[in-house]
């Protein structure tokens, strides 16, 4: 990451000076500004559903989660803790009804239980990384809506396609992951 | 489906009160890991941003969008939606944008549109989200997982270009 990260900065840094020289700083000072308001925007949603999160994780709701999720969650992650089974369950039930920023604070804690004082990335923290960056949506609300709003005749005919081509990039990444890291954490 | 994350809310609540849990202090505790999340992800948001700006606003972006045009023709995407295949890793706000322009120049129903939709709908901002996971977790070594997620978000682009031809 900081190899790609530098190479493209240094790259657009001095093509931005030749351009636009007052540019440079700006775009960088913006771009934290920028990060700031998405933060927190993000801060809503996020405390709210750590709040639910606490309730169901309280009152044992999430134990039953969990378990309808085992028959998913075992075999692509092996056999994990009961405090990560419930981060990923829920972040997945999240991801699946379409509400993907839900599913982010349960998958930092996931992924920081996952990766606590190894070296590297283990195997389940990939799988969970790359499950969620291809994707495990099922209907794509936002996309229908702006079509909606585009005024198109028939708005979710997209929907059938989306799901066909999530379903064999989930299986794809799943099968990379398999192949690059192996079966299971050694 | 608009009733689904109301009627969630509302028996998570029902549920906790029901069994005895101290719903204030949930709510309490929640907020507070919540704005610590948000601190913890910031510094890694705001680099993330420095590079789709300085991308954006260079035209380095445009450059290189220009000239991975005429391989990815072979592929079965249409020039048309180059740039926002290369976008959409990056920023969700930054292609939804870009996917709204081209409804609007090519319409909505066009095959160029349909084919947009998919990919986004199937598809997911990698770089964005590897900032926001590997950045909370503090984690070393993720370019092969990053890796795997791209090539199989190409993989899924060029697909929905496919299965909009026939669907």
């Amino acid at each position: 990451m900081n190899t790609i990260w530098t190479t493209i900065v240094i790259v657009a840094m001095c093509i931005l000076t030749v351009l636009s020289p007052d540019k440079v700083s700006d775009v960088a000072i913006q771009s934290a500004q920028q990060a700031l308001t998405t933060a927190f925007s993000m801060c809503g949603v996020y405390c709210l559903w750590l709040s639910i999160t606490d309730i169901l994780g309280k009152s044992g709701v999430v134990y039953v989660v969990a378990r309808l999720m085992k028959a998913l969650t075992r075999p692509l992650f092996g056999d994990l803790s009961e405090e990560t089974d419930k981060d990923i369950s829920m972040g997945l039930s999240a991801n699946i009804i379409g509400a993907g920023n839900v599913a982010t604070p349960f998958n930092i804690n996931a992924m920081t239980a996952l990766t606590k004082g190894k070296p590297a990335l283990t195997r389940s923290g990939a799988m969970l990384f790359v499950l969620n960056a291809t994707g495990v949506q099922l209907i794509p609300s936002t996309v229908v809506g702006l079509r909606t709003s585009a005024l198109s005749a028939n708005p979710s005919d997209i929907i059938l396609p989306s799901i066909i081509c999530t379903a064999v990039t989930s299986l794809i990444a799943v099968l990379g992951v398999f192949l690059f890291y192996g079966r299971c954490d050694t | 489906m608009r009733y689904l994350i109301p009627a969630i809310l509302i028996v998570t609540v029902l549920i906790g009160a029901f069994r005895r849990v101290n719903v204030y202090n949930s709510f309490i505790a929640g907020s507070k890991s919540g704005l610590s999340l948000c601190v913890t992800l910031f510094p890694y948001l705001a680099t993330m941003f420095i590079l789709i700006n300085m991308l954006e606003e260079s035209g380095l972006g445009e450059i290189i969008t220009n000239s991975i045009a005429p391989f990815l023709k072979w592929t079965g995407i249409p020039a048309e939606l180059v740039r926002l295949v290369f976008i959409r890793p990056f920023t969700a706000s930054g292609s939804l944008a870009l996917l709204n322009d081209i409804y609007t120049t090519y319409g909505a129903d066009s095959y160029i549109a349909r084919c947009a939709s998919v990919i986004m709908g199937s598809s997911e901002t990698v770089f964005y989200l590897s900032a926001l996971y590997f950045g909370g977790g503090k984690i070393r070594n993720t370019g092969k997982a990053i890796a795997i997620a791209l090539v199989t978000t190409f993989i899924g682009c060029v697909l929905s270009c496919l299965l909009c031809r026939f669907i």
